[in-house]
């Protein structure tokens, strides 16, 4: 379909349901922009299929604070004989100290990953094969689905690449997924429709003993939870490919909610809040799905049943 | 080094010492201490800073130099951020406040610190600066004050290097003065710093690190606000 023809069909498409227009007459726009012919939405029915990462093992990971990392501002007298004396000292205290702040980066990362011990033998065998399996089943948008292997090509459905990265909270209430996905559309290898990165937040679990929960009967729960937030950040993409509620008016602002039992704030503009979600659209242009905060208005669970960021 | 030599070195490092005031301890908001009984308590809120950048470590003259032409798209970025509700939280303190049923008010007027006169007692707990004329003039007891020092981002260097990522700051104090003795019945030094939560260097917008300063200052608020929710 051309950008004229696409424009022609969002009027008609609009005249009937005016919240269309818009969404659909930008994305025809952007489309004559950059030369496509290629569809920017993507109807609720259409079929799609999920390819495989390359790599077999999915990623996780601790949850890490970079608040306190530095070297401090300790001072230096440079052994400087010239100018050409000193910039060789200032670039070597320079290469020094980057080297430093690296490795405590990365001191930062294996402490926090130490988290993961206790769940060390589901992880190595959590392969990305039974994790999208499982998230596919739970994915409520579009037609009919499939996984396919990651040396598939792109055919006549919609086409879904997804990096999936997965955080335990130190406190093991939570688990955080970093899902980056790209769009393709239907005969169109070459370019990704839409691409954006994902962040769901799940609800956080009590008890005391919560590498025991998660790991329990072959680490269940650890997975099924961790399918669950892919399912749900692949129906919030493809929601957004389906044209989901214009978020670019709204305004600005600092979301409360809960990581695991950690209070966190984040800068955006609200999508949706229901059924105990809130979909915010970040200052990077992710999208971020975490639970509301405690005493925020609930739907009944039937209304539920089929929104984005409802975990199942 | 000459004997003599040292000992003048000597001399001004104890001359120079002697002229740093020790920093004001924290002290705790006695449990139970507001209440109907307390008097008419006071809420001022001093000028809020320029947001801005500010590079500690960065000592010499070229290193600063150095390090603010390193970071002017940060800074440049810095001096848009609004902000937000905080010019609000003299209000919410006092909201919180009069839940305890406490006879509060708030100052309308920024509160001028450097056109206080400075108090000529010393003393554990004694407020630098003479508090005692607002008593009569807002017909209070005691002031409640928020001073907000610095917003915006910090960035820690040694010399020309920086040592650290930026990260967002807000740096202040809240404190109670008893306008009677002019001490503090509270004092609580307050800094929030957050890092970005990926990558930091992402100009001219600075998403990530915009993401740290807005939660600094939600933080910053919660941390002044703490002490009166209980």
């Amino acid at each position: 379909m051309t950008p004229r023809s696409l424009r022609l069909a969002c009027f008609i498409a609009g005249t009937a349901a005016p919240m269309v227009f818009i969404p659909c007459l930008k994305a025809a726009n952007a489309a004559e922009q950059a030369g496509q012919t290629t569809p920017r939405l993507m109807s609720k029915d259409s079929n799609w299929s999920l390819r495989l990462p390359k790599d077999d093992k999915v990623v996780y990971r601790g949850v890490v604070s970079l608040d306190g990392a530095g070297t401090g501002s300790a001072q230096i007298m440079y052994p400087a004989p010239n100018a050409v004396g000193l910039l060789a000292a200032v670039l070597t205290h320079g290469a020094i100290v980057g080297s430093m702040r690296d490795s405590q980066k990365n001191k930062l990362q294996e402490a926090a990953d130490k988290v993961l011990l206790p769940y060390r033998s589901v992880l190595e065998s959590y392969k990305h094969q039974e994790l999208m399996r499982r998230g596919l089943e739970k994915t409520f948008t579009g037609g009919s689905k499939k996984l396919v292997e990651s040396s598939e090509k792109s055919g006549a459905d919609w086409f879904i690449e997804s990096a999936p990265v997965f955080s335990i909270t130190q406190d093991q209430t939570a688990i955080i997924l970093d899902n980056s996905a790209s769009i393709y559309a239907p005969n169109a290898p070459s370019a990704a429709a839409y691409q954006n990165t994902v962040t769901v937040v799940s609800l956080a679990k009590e008890g005391t003993d919560l590498a025991t929960f998660w790991t329990a009967n072959s680490g269940e729960k650890l997975k099924e939870e961790s399918a669950s937030l892919l399912a749900e950040s692949l129906d919030i993409i493809l929601s957004e490919m389906a044209g989901g509620p214009s978020k670019e008016g709204n305004p600005y602002k600092t979301v409360r909610y809960f990581e695991g039992t950690t209070e966190k704030m984040e800068r955006g503009q609200l999508i949706s809040e229901r059924c105990g979600r809130v979909l915010i659209k970040t200052l990077r242009g992710g999208l971020m799905s975490v639970p509301a905060r405690r005493g925020a208005a609930t739907a009944p669970a039937s209304d539920c049943a089929d929104v984005p960021g409802n975990l199942k | 080094m000459s004997y003599k030599t040292g000992l003048v070195l000597a001399s001004m490092a104890i001359g120079l010492g002697g002229c740093v005031t020790p920093p004001q301890v924290p002290v705790p908001l006695a449990e139970g201490s507001l209440n109907s009984q307390t008097g008419r308590l006071g809420v001022a809120m001093t000028a809020l800073p320029k947001v801005d950048t500010e590079f500690p470590g960065a000592s010499c003259l070229l290193c600063l130099a150095a390090a603010s032409v390193a970071n002017s798209s940060l800074t440049t970025h810095a001096n848009t951020l609004p902000y937000e509700d905080l010019p609000k939280l003299k209000s919410d303190m006092v909201d919180l406040i009069r839940k305890k049923k406490v006879d509060v008010i708030v100052i309308p007027e920024e509160l001028k610190l450097g056109d206080l006169a400075d108090y000529g007692t010393a003393g554990p707990n004694t407020a630098k600066k003479d508090f005692s004329p607002l008593k009569q003039k807002y017909k209070i007891d005691k002031l409640l004050v928020i001073n907000i020092a610095a917003l915006g981002f910090t960035r820690t260097y040694s010399a020309y290097v920086p040592t650290s990522d930026p990260k967002s700051l807000l740096r202040g104090a809240g404190y109670i003065v008893n306008l009677t003795n002019n001490t503090y019945e509270w004092y609580l030094p307050v800094i929030v710093s957050k890092s970005a939560d990926k990558n930091w260097d992402e100009p001219p917008k600075f998403p990530g690190l915009t993401n740290a300063y807005f939660q600094g200052l939600e933080l910053g608020k919660d941390r002044f606000l703490e002490p009166f929710g209980k």
